[in-house]
């Protein structure tokens, strides 16, 4: 076999009405639970309210203070990429304030936590798509000439119209599966019992 | 007229096709050994070429040579593959197969003029598959605190630097400059597969994972059972499973 070699090309994704999809043995799941008050919570660790699209450290519902926050080490690039994409982000960081990244080794794409503020998802839905959009691209590139990889995980903090309540969407699964996020994000207060 | 890639395109597939016919095991290593020559050459030309676009600041034209650059890495990688299989080497066979893979996969990062390499990297991972038994892979956890863009400079992420993305003949790195260690786990699908399991205790006696001699104490370093759950002769397996 050759350099020249054409390669094989990574199956159509299938999706079933149990939302598991399989793509060349990765299994896609959405898991929808509650998370803290996001408003609250950026006030009790002295950081930014965050509002329209943010990031927020992979520990920001559990950290006691704001010492021990993590980022995801991917979340430098999720920056350059949205900055590079014209996508605003409200950082969490105030002026001055630089939160560590956790980096580990195993491979998987482990993307920062998307926060999704209440009046983005009612007045300008497209931008969340066009976040996941990126992401899909950047994780597209990320695994390019490794064969058979392609997880993603990746946390969407969706916050409720009033600002008090919010879920937090964990993704675990193949590309295909990121731009899925977009829709179920619409839903995720109206429609709970569907996922 | 051909656009300068497209002849050099030409050449190098001269060169990789003259070659290929020695890179598979059973050939005579006095052929893999002239080929690994000739593919050094021709790494030698990319990078020349490489060095004249980046001079000329043509960086889609620097970014296909360093494509092409990488792809001579990964086959001269593939040879010595072969040829430490045969010179009874097994820990040098698997680092020069696992070279050969981040190299093609480099590669395909790089430039599209190697985008073609899926087959050719799903190959190297079924030989990986078939000739070793299962490694016992780990995983270090880190605590960065400050990192650098490869090629700026500046902070990683305040510049407009992508990680992985080719620029004027170089792929981006982060490069960690302050970390702290926060843990190591065995994992089976790790970052590096370099990072592996080398001998384990079996009786007291320490003996390498893939061949399973003797090692000497002074040359083993401590390490944990290669198969802790007793699998001592796991002839098949994937690093991907």
């Amino acid at each position: 076999m050759s350099l020249a070699c054409m390669g094989l090309r990574p199956r159509k994704l299938r999706a079933t009405g149990q939302r598991r999809i399989r793509q060349e043995e990765i299994a896609m799941t959405f898991t929808i639970t509650d998370y803290c008050d996001v408003q609250a919570r950026a006030e009790d660790l002295n950081l930014n309210r965050p509002e329209g699209l943010a990031l927020l450290p992979r520990n920001f519902d559990t950290a006691a203070m704001r010492d021990e926050l993590l980022h995801e080490s991917a979340v430098q690039t999720v920056r350059l990429l949205f900055r590079e994409n014209e996508i605003p982000e409200r950082r969490v960081e105030p002026e001055g304030c630089k939160i560590p990244c956790i980096q580990e080794n195993e491979f998987a794409l482990i993307l920062p936590t998307l926060f999704v503020g209440s009046l983005l998802l009612s007045q300008n839905p497209h931008l969340l798509s066009l976040a996941l959009n990126v992401i899909a691209n950047y994780a597209t590139d990320f695994f390019k000439g490794l064969p058979g990889r392609n997880k993603v995980v990746l946390d969407v903090v969706v916050e409720d119209k009033n600002k008090k309540l919010s879920k937090k969407i964990h993704y675990d699964g193949g590309i295909d599966g990121l731009k899925e996020i977009t829709e179920i994000a619409g839903k995720v207060f109206t429609d709970e019992t569907s996922h | 007229m051909k656009h300068p890639i497209e002849s050099f395109r030409d050449h190098f597939k001269d060169v990789v096709e003259e070659v290929q016919r020695f890179a598979v095991f059973v050939r005579a290593k006095e052929f893999q050994e002239q080929s690994i020559v000739k593919l050094e050459e021709l790494l030698a030309e990319c990078s020349q070429a490489k060095d004249k676009a980046i001079a000329e600041q043509s960086e889609d034209t620097a970014n296909a040579y360093l494509a092409f650059e990488f792809m001579a890495k990964a086959l001269v990688e593939e040879f010595r593959f072969y040829l430490a299989l045969k010179a009874d080497a097994p820990d040098s066979a698997w680092d020069h197969l696992v070279n050969a893979e981040s190299s093609s996969a480099a590669a395909m990062k790089s430039h599209a003029v190697a985008s073609h390499l899926d087959g050719y990297i799903q190959r190297l991972h079924a030989l990986e598959r078939l000739l070793f038994p299962q490694p016992v892979f780990f995983s270090s956890g880190f605590i960065v605190r400050e990192s650098e863009c490869s090629i700026c400079g500046v902070e990683y992420g305040e510049c407009t630097h992508v990680k992985g993305r080719p620029y004027m003949g170089k792929l981006c790195a982060r490069i960690v400059k302050k970390a702290e260690l926060q843990e190591v786990s065995v994992v089976s699908d790790p970052a590096d597969k370099h990072c592996r399991a080398l001998h384990y205790t079996d009786n007291g006696i320490t003996r390498n994972v893939f061949t399973q001699r003797a090692v000497p104490d002074e040359d083993a370093e401590q390490s944990p059972p290669a198969y802790p759950e007793g699998r001592a002769d796991a002839p098949s397996g994937s690093a991907e499973a």
